[in-house]
């Protein structure tokens, strides 16, 4: 049995007459060894919440955790951290419901304050094709258990004060939360390490290894490492690597910015959205604004500068928030998305043997690690995806059976 | 050092007091020449917070402005000019939560917020309280305060010291058309050689055809979106803040500054002033200056070292470790460095596709820092002025294994603040290169290099 690591808010206690000097690396500096029953491509929330449930639900803690750069410095480190469950497919709701879900309990699961707060999620309808939209929604949503609402344009207004467009109501979950992202891989980080799992940073995979159709191991910047099965967990990066054994995966990597403001004293409550404002902001608890950046329209021609592109999303926020026009913006970063064809992840077992997926979350990953990771490790351990997860399977792309929530990613 | 008002002198209001500037004052300057050094107290530990710098490196006397419109959260009281009507608050300046907070950010240390509350509810309690001690920046923004202007030239000079000049005369000889910028509110090199110049103008960022500049006005700013082929950066050095305890309190400001403050703006901000910068050059100038004006001026000998600032509020007394063991010397200002860096935050930040760029200057020379940690409480020694971070911080996120940079980043704030870690990014690598033994890169500088009204960003769609 392994021990568990002591409680937090005991070792606080402990570390004070110690001036903070007793506090023991949250995760070990793993050496990799030669050969794992998992090997898991990826140190972001996904590989190392499938690494999490691997070791704690199934008891397989021969697993690697191989990541190229920092841990979670991936998609993981750039998000606007945002958790809701406002899908338009019946699949997509009750999978990112799950998540939420287990968000609001992970961080006592886990024994670290990942700083979930619900602050509720505004998306504004600016007329009437907006708001059936969203009723068509809630209904969707109501069928698999996941709460939203119509808000009048008064009830708008009342949750913010400063909102100046001409509205005509809002979709509102009250659930929705925000969360700090770095903090939910340090988390599964810590309790994988503890539970046996080995995170093995600044080590990059090139290829993975196959034998008679079967994925055995990868080659790494450390030398080959054996291993029962394979983990593609890598975000874009996990489709020129599946290509090493022939998978082709429908992935395209997409690049998506957001930007951040100065602190400013707390006047925004909820994540507010507006698709035609192309804006998405929330106020963080340390008082910054973070803005979702849309991507440009224009599509083959030459690329707008980063300030072109960011200008048009704030002109949408300052149409809605005039007194925030003289917020300044601090920060300004791009990452690299991996968007599938119907914008729904790539989750399970792949046509080569022994090799999974967890990537393809086109813009919604985070949301998702802990009931993706649940999932996955248990398709893993059992060989039979769990029922939230079979939809998101990566054979749907021979059945046809996509899941479209392509809106849902373009501007988010 | 106070002078009688005179004619051309501008009234402000400052923590609700009435003060008097003069009008090529900044707020920075105007407030050491009514006697002020503290603005107001860091976000974290509620420390008291004092003037600096005399650029826009400055991490420590951030001033929120309520009058003129619009208002300017967090602006740099040493970039801000005095204008008529002008009315400013000191970040956090409220100093009852100031000392009901420090008493408990006592046990409060890097990543803290992680460890405790980990239940839902807990949080849920905690965090709305959190929440609202974390800023106190006011809104209040009228978008058409705010534009954009476009101007094209042959060559951008960043910059308008003698190095800049020297440049854009050269360029303009040749026939260029030469544009410069400068940072500071009241460049006085208006049309001397039929150059356009911009003053209060700091280039944020470089793009594919140029470059983006923000100029600041009483009534707003504008957005200047240049187009040049060429851009030639004279923007000089920035000086390190050397490490000791209470290296955060008012009264301890970089040696370029101090000096600058007498030969710019005619104002002494220390009456006893230890000198202790790594650059003899420095050292000597701060030196002259200071003793010219009046101060009682005396240059630390370069074996010794300063390891604390004593003083409650500000700055009385400064502990020294000299080859006759400790010594305590009565002062009210430390002029210090711990050397200079070039300051190349425009291509830090750099897109991967840009104008052509060149080096004017002392912006050239290599990098010229040693800093040390000296013996002492390391929670107390800061790095990161701004967002209240410590060399304790950093070594407990180096001890908790987070020790790329990207991690302690992430982990401690180090470098985050609304100073954007202008001086804090370097002293944070040499910190972190100090306790690892092992060279450490600086954080990744990312664009745009000051902050920009959103009022601007949104002009630049139309």
């Amino acid at each position: 049995m392994v021990e568990p690591p002591t409680r937090f808010f005991r070792q606080y206690l402990a570390n004070l007459p110690k001036r903070h000097s007793a506090w023991p690396a949250q995760w070990r500096k793993a050496d990799l060894k030669r050969s794992y029953d998992v090997v898991i491509v990826g140190g972001g929330v996904h590989g190392l919440a499938t690494a999490y449930h691997l070791a704690r639900d199934h008891g397989i803690r021969s697993v690697a955790v191989i990541e190229s750069g920092w841990l979670g410095g991936g998609n993981t480190a750039r998000n606007t951290a945002l958790l809701r469950s406002t899908y338009r497919h019946p699949a997509s709701a009750a999978f990112f419901q799950d998540a939420l879900r287990r968000y609001r309990t992970l961080g006592s699961e886990l024994d670290y304050n990942l700083m979930v707060t619900q602050r509720g999620y505004l998306q504004l309808a600016h007329d009437e094709v907006d708001r059936s939209e969203f009723r068509a929604m809630v209904d969707t949503m109501a069928s698999v258990g996941a709460h939203a609402e119509i808000l009048s344009a008064e009830a708008v207004c009342k949750r913010l004060p400063l909102l100046q467009a001409e509205i005509v109501g809002g979709l509102w979950q009250q659930d929705a939360a925000t969360v700090r992202h770095d903090a939910v891989a340090w988390a599964y980080a810590r309790a994988a390490s503890h539970l046996g799992v080995d995170i093995v940073e600044g080590v990059s995979v090139s290829t993975l290894l196959e034998r008679i159709g079967k994925a055995v191991g990868v080659e790494t910047s450390a030398g080959a490492v054996e291993a029962d099965q394979v983990v593609l967990a890598a975000g874009w990066t996990s489709k020129p690597l599946a290509e090493t054994v022939g998978l082709s995966l429908p992935i395209v990597p997409y690049p998506l910015m957001a930007a951040v403001t100065e602190p400013i004293a707390p006047v925004l409550d909820p994540v507010v959205v507006s698709m035609r404002h192309r804006a998405l902001v929330q106020q963080t608890a340390r008082g910054e604004f973070v803005l979702g950046i849309a991507q440009s329209d224009a599509e083959g021609e030459t690329e707008p500068d980063p300030f072109g592109l960011a200008a048009q999303s704030v002109r949408g926020l300052v149409t809605l928030f005039p007194t925030l026009a003289g917020v300044r913006l601090m920060r300004m970063w791009e990452g690299v998305i991996d968007v599938t064809p119907d914008a729904s992840p790539l989750l399970g077992q792949t046509a080569v043997s022994g090799l999974f997926v967890n990537c393809g979350w086109s813009a919604g990953g985070m949301k998702a690690a802990p009931t993706a990771g649940h999932a996955l490790a248990t398709e893993i351990a059992t060989g039979t995806p769990t029922k939230l997860a079979a939809p998101f399977s990566p054979r749907r792309y021979q059945s046809g059976a996509l899941i479209e929530e392509k809106i849902e990613a373009r501007g988010r | 050092m106070k002078i009688p008002p005179s004619e051309g002198d501008i009234s402000f209001v400052f923590n609700r007091r009435r003060l008097v500037g003069r009008s090529d004052d900044t707020v920075a300057s105007a407030l050491l020449r009514n006697g002020i050094i503290a603005t107001g107290f860091s976000p974290r530990r509620r420390r008291p917070r004092g003037i600096m710098s005399a650029n826009f490196d400055e991490p420590a006397a951030l001033v929120h402005r309520l009058a003129p419109a619009p208002v300017h959260a967090n602006a740099r009281a040493t970039t801000l000019p005095l204008t008529p009507g002008l009315e400013v608050r000191g970040a956090h300046a409220d100093r009852r939560s100031a000392l009901a907070i420090a008493s408990l950010a006592r046990f409060t240390v890097a990543g803290f917020y992680h460890k405790l509350w980990t239940g839902t509810r807990a949080w849920h309690t905690v965090e709305p309280i959190l929440r609202r001690l974390a800023s106190d920046g006011p809104i209040g923004g009228k978008p058409d305060a705010f534009s954009v202007k476009r101007i094209d030239c042959d060559v951008l000079v960043v910059g308008a010291g003698p190095a800049g000049r020297a440049a854009a005369a050269s360029a303009q000889k040749d026939g260029q058309s030469v544009l410069i910028a400068d940072a500071a509110p009241s460049t006085s090199i208006e049309a001397s050689f039929g150059v356009t110049c911009l003053s209060a103008t700091l280039v944020v960022a470089l793009q594919r055809n140029g470059a983006l500049a923000l100029e600041e006005q009483a009534s707003g700013a504008v957005l200047w979106e240049i187009r040049a082929p060429r851009v030639v950066l004279a923007t000089g050095r920035t000086s390190l803040l050397p490490i000791f305890e209470n290296n955060d309190l008012p009264g301890v400001m970089l040696a370029s500054a101090a000096a600058d403050y007498v030969e710019h703006f005619a104002v002494l901000p220390g009456q006893r002033v230890l000198v202790a910068s790594d650059e003899p050059k420095t050292a000597q100038r701060a030196a002259e200056l200071l003793k010219q004006a009046g101060a009682a001026v005396t240059v630390l000998d370069p074996s010794d070292r300063i390891v604390a600032a004593l003083g409650r509020g500000r700055v009385t007394a400064a502990r020294v470790e000299t080859k006759h063991g400790y010594q305590t010397l009565p002062v009210d200002l430390l002029a210090v460095d711990a050397g200079s860096l070039p300051r190349l935050d425009l291509i830090d930040a750099a897109p991967t596709v840009c104008p052509e760029i060149e080096l004017a200057g002392s912006v050239a020379a290599p990098e010229a820092s040693a800093l040390a940690v000296p013996k002492g409480d390391p929670w107390r020694q800061f790095v990161d002025i701004c967002n209240d971070m410590t060399v304790g911080d950093l070594a407990l996120s180096l001890r908790e294994g987070f020790a790329h940079p990207e991690h302690v980043k992430r982990y401690t704030t180090a470098a985050m603040g609304p100073d954007q870690g202008a001086l804090a990014r370097h002293s944070v690598a040499a910190t972190l290169t100090h306790l690892t033994g092992e060279p450490v890169a600086r954080s990744r500088r990312r664009m745009p290099i000051a902050p920009i009204p959103l009022g601007t960003l949104a002009k630049l769609a139309e």
